[in-house]
């Protein structure tokens, strides 16, 4: 597979105490991970956590298997969540990732763990997307916190914060035996940077010395009478531990020189409003503190870290006796010390529970504090109107005043709501540049660029050019197409009006079944093999055989889960786990009638076998499994065994496709049945013709689609191939000395 | 350059911040990578964040980046960029570097550098006569908008280097670092790519060609690209003194000079000087009709003619494909396009699937056809049609089941070129084929269309002009645009019928026209709003 590590990024790993490292958030949160004695790893790809799922995978050979670690790939969500009651029987740490719509994946089983309660550290780092640049709803993970009783972090876009954050969690997750939430935003997790680092702790028992004795007790088991009683140990036990943990150890960060105004921010929202408070004078940097504090990063003692003015003293939680390999926690860089700031300013990395007793003790004194909070809903907000209202507080929370409630809140939009909040009015006193500084005219067409299928990607052909052919052929077959998620989701741009809307990963077939028996409309299913095996097997394929919905699906096996970057999924060809399962063999044990499978560049293939698959509607869903693999994933491997082929001498076939410009008409049909990134268009040579004429560009990867698109689609000739051979043989290079010499080639 | 940002970073807090626009696959993420590791290399602590979003999918992505001074400084990181607050803003693609600076990041004394080459997003590339975001029109934007402004197109370079696409970035990579806008030494920009191990060598390459980008700009914008030099290597015509005559009697200007040259290039090379004349005859007619009128003597209708009548004169034929397919600039076209070098054993495939009409219209069928009798009345619609109705398009389903033969054919190889050579042999007896007949009753429909109009209005008979350039393409492409082009017809005559005026009938012309050309599924899209507009008068 595809590295998303180089080697010398992933050798960091090895570092210890003391060494700085730079790494981007994942990297940060593994090398945590490390460090923390970690014994099991898992989860389930989703942006932007699937770069943690590649650091895991990438980093699985050279050190976390030396180290014992285990580390899985789990299916889905619900599968990783699930893992984690090793946690609840072993005092044994584990860690899961899976992105934020995840976690309704993973809730059931989640639920069951929290119920139980762990004993070893349990995280799982979501990745929180609330900006929804790489989800399809907008969603936070903070409701789930609240539901479960989890504990939420938070941290900082500071690589120090979050490894140091990361090692906090396992604590407290041992603290209050809940698992913890750890969210990890997209600005986060691909953040890049130094951080400082510790040495590596190997957990007790690994794979190389496994745990003799699960400690299995009943009352751990979720079932009355056991259920009520851990609810009342979660909430009137657990979380108390939680609160006190999260107080001792400052994880929520006070500056407060005195002043009637006062903001609360979370996580990466420290530094959002850090950079505003610079550009409105509001903070200031003292830079000989700054430097000055450099020499004490390494020794700072614990107790001057707690950077609330007076902790207070909370009752040791009494814990299970664990073995603690815990490192020393240890202060975080002390940078902020070098901090003065004008205004008080509340930073929260614990989300849930909050602590009632830093809150009180932060609006005490003061009249106005404004929450920047993201998004909806906002819980922080609520519980914090709810604690002033316990204490008997007389000022004013405000936050949707001065800040939008909805969307990602950036620093131009935090700086406007601060100024704003600090000079009570609605007045912004622009601080920079807000508009070009010549103004840009606004009939320049900076048009939208939609995603759209990778160059070559054996996607594209079934679902665009098939689907379209298909539908020209047969005017008469109406169809919607349901789309699960996947890289083949971007069908949605151009297959616009024939497509229903999604309903999460795996389900979308269950979700046309009441329409497959009440509407004329016929359901032609997308999915690819991940999903396949994530979900859609039991949820929509196993959903469809049972009552004989009348579909056509086509499962997209490109070997490899894609869209989040490459990671294997169970039909991978490559590694350990190969063959394990198989997709046709699957469907045909479970009763399927009608199973094909197809080259997909072989695009008239698939327009027959979808014209066939249609006149079957009696035997219920008709399966088409179009087989090839993930083009990008090919590519890379094939360019490098090429160029590893070529320097020893050997006989290497290189091609492209091209466009004839004087042959091409310019009538775009090409494009309309295979959208390639790689085809575009370009003035035609002719000075007689003014429209613009179709030309490949050199990424083209000689997939074939375009010839088997001008075959089936019956398009002009001016599509070619070339190619060239790279240490030819005698007689190749004969033939070749006679073409030339013949027809000038 | 660098004193100034120098100065700035006496400032302990305030970093250097960087900005990188692109697309998916272009490699933005290594760009960006490779400034972090140099900022390192120089001595600075680089913090960043990408935002790759569908990077492997063409979607627009976003890395942004903060130098600081002192590693104790970076905790002062900003995760989103800021308005007016970027100080170099690199862009791999024009468009994603527009955004950019729409969107206002670019500090007052901000610095551009970029490339200019275009990835199209699909709605860019699917109109026929596509317009598109280009370098003239926003390089002057970008140069007012920065205070210094370095951008060429990166892709075009590696191509005067000798180097595939992907070495663009680091290329650019190489002109950021000569250009001094970073106050790092080349040195620390080099081991950055040394540092990473991606193809080392290769993006080294292209690297130090980067490097002497003030060498080699002059170069760039005179580097033609090697399809125009394919069509300017097509042999001059040589005319008899007849033909030259005529010609220069109907050269009235620069501009339709230029384009009956053209097209006698163009037409010489499709059959011969002949056939030339023929053409120079047709333009004659409209020439004389046209002399005169229009507002200000500019001939607009005669040069469409001249223009688009070549180009239907010469439609695409078996005979004419093969001709093309086999010339000796074509092979050295692709051999150059796609850097294949000079000694390398190389071999080309084509993709033919001819239908039953396009191989029988190489059959003779009667003689050649007198310009002057087909009229547009007597036009063969291609389907019966009730009167008063618009003709309707070919059936896309009927047209996919019609039978063609699908053929792959090795032109590069000796019996590939015979086979398609032998075609050649067919050049004589075209004149004579099914295909002229019927390629030239639509012409004449066309012709004898344009004529009539010009007498009743020159606005209208720009438009009818105009039309003609709807029919284009082969076997189903060309079935479909010539049935469209006699519903335009049938549409403007209804029009007239229903006594609307002219100044308006020409204006839904125009509509229909530009619906036709909005891409590959335009006919439909203008079938059914002459359907719509015809209905609305006549009900």
């Amino acid at each position: 597979m595809g590295r998303t590590y180089p080697v010398h990024e992933i050798e960091q790993l090895k570092k210890g105490e003391g060494e700085v490292i730079w790494a981007d958030g994942c990297l940060a949160i593994l090398k945590a991970l490390l460090e923390s004695g970690v014994a099991y790893l898992g989860g389930y790809p989703g942006a932007p956590v699937s770069n943690l799922t590649d650091a895991f995978l990438d980093a699985e050979e050279r050190i976390l298997k030396p180290m014992g670690i285990f580390v899985a790939n789990n299916v889905n969500e619900a599968a990783a969540a699930a893992m984690l009651r090793f946690s609840v029987n072993a005092p044994l740490r584990g860690a899961v990732a899976w992105k934020v719509v995840g976690t309704n994946v993973a809730a059931d089983a989640f639920a069951h763990v929290c119920s139980s309660g762990v004993q070893g550290g349990a995280v799982i780092f979501v990745g929180e997307d609330y900006a929804a640049s790489s989800t399809l709803v907008v969603q936070k993970t903070l409701p789930y916190g609240y539901n479960f009783g989890a504990p939420v972090l938070d941290p900082k876009a500071d690589l120090n914060h979050v490894a140091q954050l990361t090692r906090l969690a396992f604590e407290l997750s041992e603290t209050c035996r809940m698992p913890v939430l750890f969210l990890v935003r997209t600005r986060v997790g691909n953040m890049k940077g130094w951080l400082k680092v510790k040495d590596n702790l190997q957990p007790k028992f690994n794979l190389h010395h496994r745990l003799p004795e699960l400690q299995l007790e009943p009352d751990r088991f979720p079932i009355p009478p056991f259920t009520q009683k851990q609810e009342q140990e979660k909430w009137h036990q657990r979380i108390p531990f939680a609160k006190s943990f999260i107080h001792q150890n400052g994880i929520n960060e006070r500056y407060d020189n005195g002043g009637r105004k006062g903001i609360i921010v979370h996580g990466l929202l420290f530094n959002v409003a850090l950079r505003a408070l610079m550009r409105l004078g509001e903070v200031e940097v003292r830079q000989r503190d700054l430097v000055a504090t450099h020499a004490q990063i390494a020794n700072a003692p614990k107790d001057a870290i707690s950077l609330l003015q007076h902790p207070v003293p909370a009752p040791q939680p009494p814990i299970r006796d664990l073995q603690s390999q815990v490192p020393d926690f240890q202060s975080p860089v002390p940078n902020t010390q070098s901090l003065s700031f004008g205004i008080p300013l509340l930073s929260l990395h614990a989300l849930f529970p909050l602590v009632e007793d830093e809150l009180a003790e932060f609006l005490e004194g003061k009249d106005e504090v404004l929450i920047v909070e993201e998004g909806e809903p906002a819980l922080i907000e609520r519980e914090i109107r709810a604690i002033a209202q316990q204490i008997g507080w007389n000022g004013q929370i405000v936050r949707s005043e001065f800040l939008p409630t909805t969307g990602e809140l950036t620093t131009d939009i935090v700086t406007e709501g601060i100024s704003k909040f600090l000079s009570n009015s609605n007045v912004f006193v622009s601080v920079s540049r807000p508009v070009p500084r010549v103004p840009l005219d606004e009939r320049l067409p900076v048009v939208p660029r939609f995603p759209n299928f990778c160059t070559g990607c054996p996607e594209r052909p079934a679902v665009l050019t098939a689907l379209k052919i298909f539908r020209e052929l047969c005017p008469e077959a109406r169809f919607e197409v349901v789309l699960d998620i996947g890289c083949y989701i971007m069908g949605i741009y151009y297959l616009r009006d024939l497509v229903s809307p999604v309903t999460g990963m795996g389900t979308c077939l269950a979700s046309s079944l009441a329409s497959s028996f009440l509407s004329q409309e016929r359901t032609i299913y997308i999915v690819g093999d991940g999903t396949f095996w994530a979900q859609a097997l039991t949820t929509s394929i196993s959903n469809a055989l049972y009552h004989k919905q009348d579909c056509i699906v086509l499962i997209l096996e490109n070997f490899w889960t894609a869209m989040t970057g490459h990671q294997p999924n169970p039909s991978t060809q490559i590694g350990e786990h190969a063959g394990n399962l198989d997709i046709e063999g699957t469907l045909k044990g479970m009763g399927a009638k009608w199973v094909k499978v197809v080259n997909p560049y072989e695009v008239g293939e698939v327009v027959k076998l979808l014209e066939e698959a249609w006149q079957l509607s009696e035997i219920g869903p008709r399966f088409l499994i179009v087989r090839g693999e993930c083009m990008l994933e090919r590519s890379r491997r094939e360019r490098k065994e090429r160029e590893q082929l070529r320097v020893v001498g050997k006989r290497v076939i290189e091609a492209h496709f091209g466009v004839d410009p004087l042959i091409c008409v310019g009538d775009h049909s090409c494009l309309h049945y295979n959208n390639c990134p790689s085809l575009s268009v370009r003035p035609s040579p002719n000075p007689l013709k003014r429209d613009m004429i179709v030309k490949a560009e050199q990424t083209c990867v000689a997939c074939g689609l375009c010839g088997s698109v001008a075959h089936a689609a019956k398009l002009c000739p001016s599509f070619y191939r070339v190619e060239w051979v790279q240490n030819p043989s005698f007689w190749e290079r004969l033939k070749f000395k006679l073409r030339r010499w013949l027809i000038g080639i | 350059m660098m004193d100034r940002v120098v100065k700035e970073m006496k400032s302990l807090t305030t970093p250097i911040t960087v900005l990188v626009a692109a697309v998916g696959g272009q490699g933005g993420q290594l760009f960006s990578q490779w400034l972090f590791d140099a900022a390192r290399e120089a001595g600075f602590c680089p913090t960043g964040v990408g935002l790759p979003g569908l990077s492997q999918r063409e979607g627009a992505t976003v890395y942004y980046l903060e130098f600081f001074a002192e590693p104790e400084a970076t905790f002062l990181f900003s995760p989103f960029p800021e308005k007016g607050r970027v100080q170099i803003l690199v862009g791999l693609e024009l468009l994603e570097l527009l955004r950019a600076v729409r969107d206002g990041y670019l500090a007052e004394d901000g610095i551009i550098i970029g490339s200019t080459h275009r990835v199209l997003t699909t709605d860019e590339k699917l109109p026929i006569s596509g317009k598109f975001v280009t370098a003239e029109q926003v390089l002057p934007i970008l140069q007012k908008q920065a205070k210094e402004c370095i951008a060429f197109d990166a892709v075009q370079a590696a191509a005067l280097a000798g180097l595939s696409e992907r070495a663009a970035n680091a290329i650019l990579f190489g002109a950021l670092a000569s250009s001094g806008v970073l106050p790092f030494p080349i040195e620390a920009f080099r081991k950055a790519i040394e540092h990473y191990g991606v193809a080392v060598s290769f993006n080294l390459r292209a690297f130090e060609f980067g490097l002497r980008y003030r060498d080699w700009l002059p170069q760039l914008r005179n580097f033609d690209d090697f399809a125009t030099q394919e069509w300017e290597s097509l042999p001059e015509p040589r005319l008899p003194a007849q033909l030259l005559r005529k010609l220069e009697a109907l050269s009235a200007d620069d501009e339709l000079t230029s384009i009956l040259h053209q097209a006698a290039k163009w037409l010489c090379h499709y059959q011969d000087a002949r056939y030339f004349g023929r053409y120079l005859e047709c333009v004659e007619m409209v020439y004389e009709r046209d002399e005169g009128r229009g507002t200000r003597d500019e001939l607009l209708v005669t040069k469409e003619v001249a223009r688009i009548l070549a180009m239907r004169m010469a439609y695409e034929d078996a005979i004419r494909v093969a001709q093309l397919k086999t010339q000796r600039q074509r092979f050295e076209r692709i051999r150059k396009e796609h850097q294949i070098g000079k000694e390398t054993v190389y071999k080309v495939v084509d993709f033919f699937s001819p239908d039953w009409d396009e191989l029988t219209g190489l059959l003779p069928f009667g003689r050649t056809m007198d310009t002057q009798k087909v009229t547009w009345d007597k036009g063969q619609g291609s389907q019966e049609t009730k009167k008063d109705e618009l003709p309707k398009l070919p059936s896309q389903s009927e047209e996919f089941k019609r039978a063609a033969l699908q053929m792959k054919i090795e032109t590069s190889s000796l019996m590939g070129y015979l086979l398609l050579n032998v075609l050649q042999l067919l050049k004589p007896l075209r004149p004579y084929s099914h295909r002229f007949k019927k390629e030239w009753a639509a012409i004449n429909e066309w012709l004898e269309a344009v004529k009539r109009a010009i007498d009743k209005d020159y606005d209208l008979a720009f438009l009818v002009a105009r039309s003609g350039e709807l029919v284009r393409g082969y076997g189903r492409t060309r079935r479909k645009t010539l049935a469209l082009w006699r519903t335009f017809m049938a549409f403007l005559k209804a029009l007239e019928k229903q006594g609307v005026k002219v100044s308006e009938v020409v204006d839904l012309g125009e509509q229909f026209l530009a619906l036709a050309m909005s891409g590959p599924e335009g006919a439909e899209k203008a079938w059914k709003f002459a359907k719509e507009k015809s209905d609305e008068m006549s009900g």
